[in-house]
């Protein structure tokens, strides 16, 4: 089943052809990497997907469902979740608030008689945070954490939402060695065992080659090919487009 | 942990004095009631605007408006049409929410300086009305109306008990999911969309929260005065409640308590000392911006923290 | 109603349009640029206004040339004065988010109100008439004072002189590309610091040029520097914050508007300025000639 499909997208802006006619699926469990040089589109085709901005003509549908032009915080009650390629948190609320946040708006419990450090809410919070080994960091904030930790927090958020696709966008952007190890780890974890399908926007080939089920090539807002990362990795175009 | 344990204690004992205190105050004679009374009500305001400033993020410049709806509601209730002191003053807490609910429609689509702006404009806009319009008595506003117990003593507990009760509600709301979204909100309103949140209702919710509260504190306020008049709802009244809220600490919930009481004594010994007291205000201010940004508890409490 | 008064008060209210012009676009014109709402600006006009009369009245005793004088001298003193608040002040919040830029420069208010009333006395002082010998054109049963046309002809030109500047002028250049990404003009080796100080000095200037304007009309009180400033922030809410075409535009609605309702509808003097902002809101909410404002992140 097509977790993820968009059809024939196209987004311009002025005379830039940002995203020019894209149609790409990701089937339901899978990880699919997007990759292309910059300025090819990839993030602008993540924004498109996840109601950040509308596109000109084309539809997305998720898991079955045409969800163009449909807010933010509407998909995310449809099991569309995101993450940013700067880290993308609640800088003065705790690690464990900035999931609570998203565990309480999910579940719709947002009410002034619904205690903010609820038990369930709080066990659902800790239970996620360990997966991400940030349980023992529940406590601090944003800023007293390393690049590689607020990334996952950024992560931790998306996944707490319950979604059924999670939108990663360069999760590994600028990060150590280890911390690209963890990353990894973390992202096959999401398909593995928490069983969320992953569209994925990454700079870092090895990682991308690491993870990934498909691979979608993008170039000057269209899609260049699109295979398994064997096939990818032989197809002369993107050499060229990356070599050349 | 530990620490954190001895924090509470430490913060439940201080609000035990505090209110032991507060109980004590009619024996200090009429100014001092007068004073505290004030003083409450203000800190009421400045709580209730900090809902929406120091938790969701919006700096309103115009919350006097909400005090200004409380009151003059009670007033034209009691005086207009014969209302009792309770109807009158349920009347002043439905109306605040409704103008809360109206005018924070229009304004929460905007953030940061033209939400400043737009708030202290429709501020101005009913002073407009109170001032033109004779069904509030213009510019005299309202006056002689009766106090309840027909003693200053007696309705200082009133207020002293509505006040706390506000702050209890206002302080439980703080602790609630809800006023998580809210702090969600303010720290980072665009990823808030990304978590489901409706960054527009939450904030529309803040306000109106914020708006019931000022409005019964400027309900109570009427009656403390046995009148109100138009320069109530002025945006230098508004401001007030800003500085006092940046006085005390924004982010920390008393904060604009411990800032409306010190800016009431303030005021009080700068009034009785010179007819230029808004000079000392107007200077205060600027220090406190320039030196002290984060409040009196603010530094207090980094202060203990670091013991 | 009489199609003269209604004339007669349009014309009243281009006059009031043209000071709310001189005030706006400078608070528009610091906006814009800075992304600084100076709440003292009306301050900088009320001080305008007392030294212009210091001049006309005190120092010159009423003679032609003492207006002259004011009209020359005030509003670069109160440019003068801008520039070192921002200088001494108001830059020092930059780093801070507005609420504090805000709160600081009310309590400039607070400062001024008083020193003023210390300075001049709480009392209303009347300038001495400057119709006495510009005299005034009849116009059936009402009577068009010189002074006035000559507002409005101040503001127009103001308007040009500032279009002028921002499109044609090197400087002018400098300090729109300065207001849409002060990192990039500081690249090209612009001083960031002294456009800013600039954009104040200029802001200031036009702010105290409609105070000694307003002056002879409204005479000089203690509190009318805050009058002004919420009525410019309704002009510039309405023609959109930054722009300096909109500050024009908004000051004409609010100026024509507000003195025709003085005639026919005086109980709503000022709520119809409120009505129309609200009603400009609804249906474009960056104002009419404001560009969108960008959410954070």
């Amino acid at each position: 089943m097509k977790a993820l499909e968009t059809r024939n997208l196209r987004k311009y802006f002025g005379n830039v052809r940002a995203v020019d006619g894209v149609s790409i699926h990701v089937d339901q469990g899978e990880i699919v990497s997007l990759v292309g040089p910059n300025g090819a589109g990839k993030t602008t085709l993540l924004n498109l997907i996840s109601g950040l901005i509308k596109p000109d003509s084309g539809e997305v549908y998720l898991m079955g469902e045409d969800i163009t032009g449909k807010s933010p915080n509407q998909l995310v009650s449809k099991g569309l979740a995101r993450c940013f390629q700067i880290s993308n948190v609640f800088e003065d609320l705790t690690v464990l608030e900035n999931l609570l946040v998203a565990i309480h708006s999910i579940s719709g419990t947002i009410s002034m008689t619904k205690r903010l450090d609820d038990s369930e809410a709080v066990e659902k919070a800790m239970k996620i945070l360990k997966e991400f080994n940030l349980d023992v960091k529940a406590h601090l904030t944003p800023k007293e954490l390393s690049h590689g930790d607020r990334k996952l927090l950024d992560v931790a958020i998306a996944y707490s939402l319950n979604p059924k696709v999670i939108l990663l966008d360069e999760p590994t952007a600028a990060m150590s060695y280890r911390e690209k190890k963890t990353t990894v780890g973390v992202i096959k974890k999401l398909r593995d065992q928490l069983r969320v399908t992953v569209l994925l926007v990454e700079h870092d080939l090895d990682v991308v080659y690491e993870v990934s089920d498909r691979i979608v090539v993008m170039h000057q807002g269209q899609i260049l090919s699109v295979g398994t990362p064997e096939e990818v990795r032989e197809d002369p175009k993107v050499k060229e487009v990356y070599l050349g | 942990m530990q620490s954190e344990s001895e924090e509470v204690s430490f913060e439940q004992i201080a609000i035990a004095v505090g209110i032991i205190l507060l109980a004590l105050v009619p024996l200090a004679g009429r100014h001092m009631t007068h004073l505290v009374a004030s003083a409450l009500l203000l800190s009421l305001a400045a709580t209730s605007f900090n809902l929406l400033f120091g938790y969701t993020g919006l700096l309103s410049f115009g919350h006097a408006l909400f005090w200004g709806v409380g009151g003059y509601t009670l007033a034209v209730m009691m005086s207009r049409f014969g209302l009792g002191y309770v109807e009158s003053f349920v009347m002043a807490v439905i109306m605040s929410a409704v103008f809360g609910a109206v005018i924070g429609f229009l304004c929460v689509r905007h953030t940061r300086i033209y939400f400043a702006i737009l708030t202290l404009a429709f501020g101005q806009m009913f002073y407009g009305v109170a001032v033109k319009w004779d069904f509030l008595g213009g510019s005299d506003g309202i006056y002689g109306l009766p106090r309840p117990f027909n003693t200053l003593e007696l309705y200082y507990y009133v207020i002293l008990a509505i006040t706390l009760a506000s702050l209890f509600i206002l302080y439980k709301i703080t602790r609630s999911s809800l006023g998580l979204s809210f702090m969600a909100v303010r720290d980072n309103a665009f990823r808030a969309k990304f978590i489901g949140l409706d960054v527009s209702r939450v904030r529309l919710t803040s306000f109106i929260i914020s708006s019931i509260f000022s409005g019964v504190a400027g309900a109570l306020y009427v009656l403390l005065e046995t009148a109100i008049s138009p320069e109530t709802m002025l945006w230098t009244h508004s401001a007030e409640f800003v500085f006092v809220t940046l006085l005390g600490g924004p982010r920390v919930f008393l904060g604009p308590l411990v800032g409306g009481f010190i800016y009431s004594f303030l005021a009080d010994v700068a009034m009785s000392a010179t007819e230029y007291w808004l000079l000392v205000i107007g200077v205060v201010l600027v220090a406190i911006v320039l030196f002290f940004p984060h409040g009196v508890l603010g530094y207090f409490l980094k202060w203990r923290e670091k013991r | 109603m009489d199609p003269g008064l209604i004339l007669v008060q349009t014309f009243n209210g281009l006059v009031y349009s043209s000071i709310l012009f001189l005030v706006s676009s400078g608070l528009t014109l610091i906006y814009g640029i800075m992304r600084v709402l100076n709440l003292a600006h009306g301050s900088l006009y009320m001080v305008g206004a007392y030294l212009g009369i210091t001049v006309v009245l005190y120092l010159m005793s009423g003679t032609p040339l003492g207006y002259l004088l004011a009209f020359l001298a005030v509003p670069p003193l109160t440019g003068l004065l801008g520039a070192a608040l921002e200088r001494g002040l108001i830059r020092r919040t930059y780093e801070m988010g507005e609420e504090y830029q805000l709160l600081l420069t009310f309590g400039l208010i607070l400062i001024f109100d008083d020193l003023v009333k210390m300075i001049w006395g709480p009392a209303y002082i009347n300038f001495p008439d400057p119709n006495a010998f510009l005299g005034g054109f009849r116009f059936g049963e009402y009577k068009i004072p010189v002074y006035h046309i000559l507002l409005i002809a101040l503001g127009f030109s103001v308007f040009l002189v500032l279009w002028a500047f921002f499109s044609k002028t090197f400087t002018g250049k400098v300090m729109r590309a300065a207001a849409q990404d002060s990192e990039v003009v500081e690249a090209m080796g612009v001083d960031v610091s002294k456009i800013f100080v600039y954009s104040f000095f200029l802001g200031s200037l036009l702010s105290g040029l409609g105070g000694i304007s307003a002056g002879p009309l409204y005479t000089a009180s203690p509190g009318m520097g805050t009058d002004i400033i919420v009525y410019s922030f309704a002009v510039i809410v309405i023609g959109g914050m930054g722009s300096v075409p909109g500050a024009l535009a908004g000051s004409l609605i609010v100026g024509v508007f507000r003195s025709l309702a003085i005639a026919f509808y005086p109980q709503m003097e000022i709520v119809v300025v409120f009505v129309i902002m609200a009603l400009v809101l609804l249906v474009k909410p960056t104002g009419l000639f404001g560009a969108p404002e960008f959410e954070r992140r």
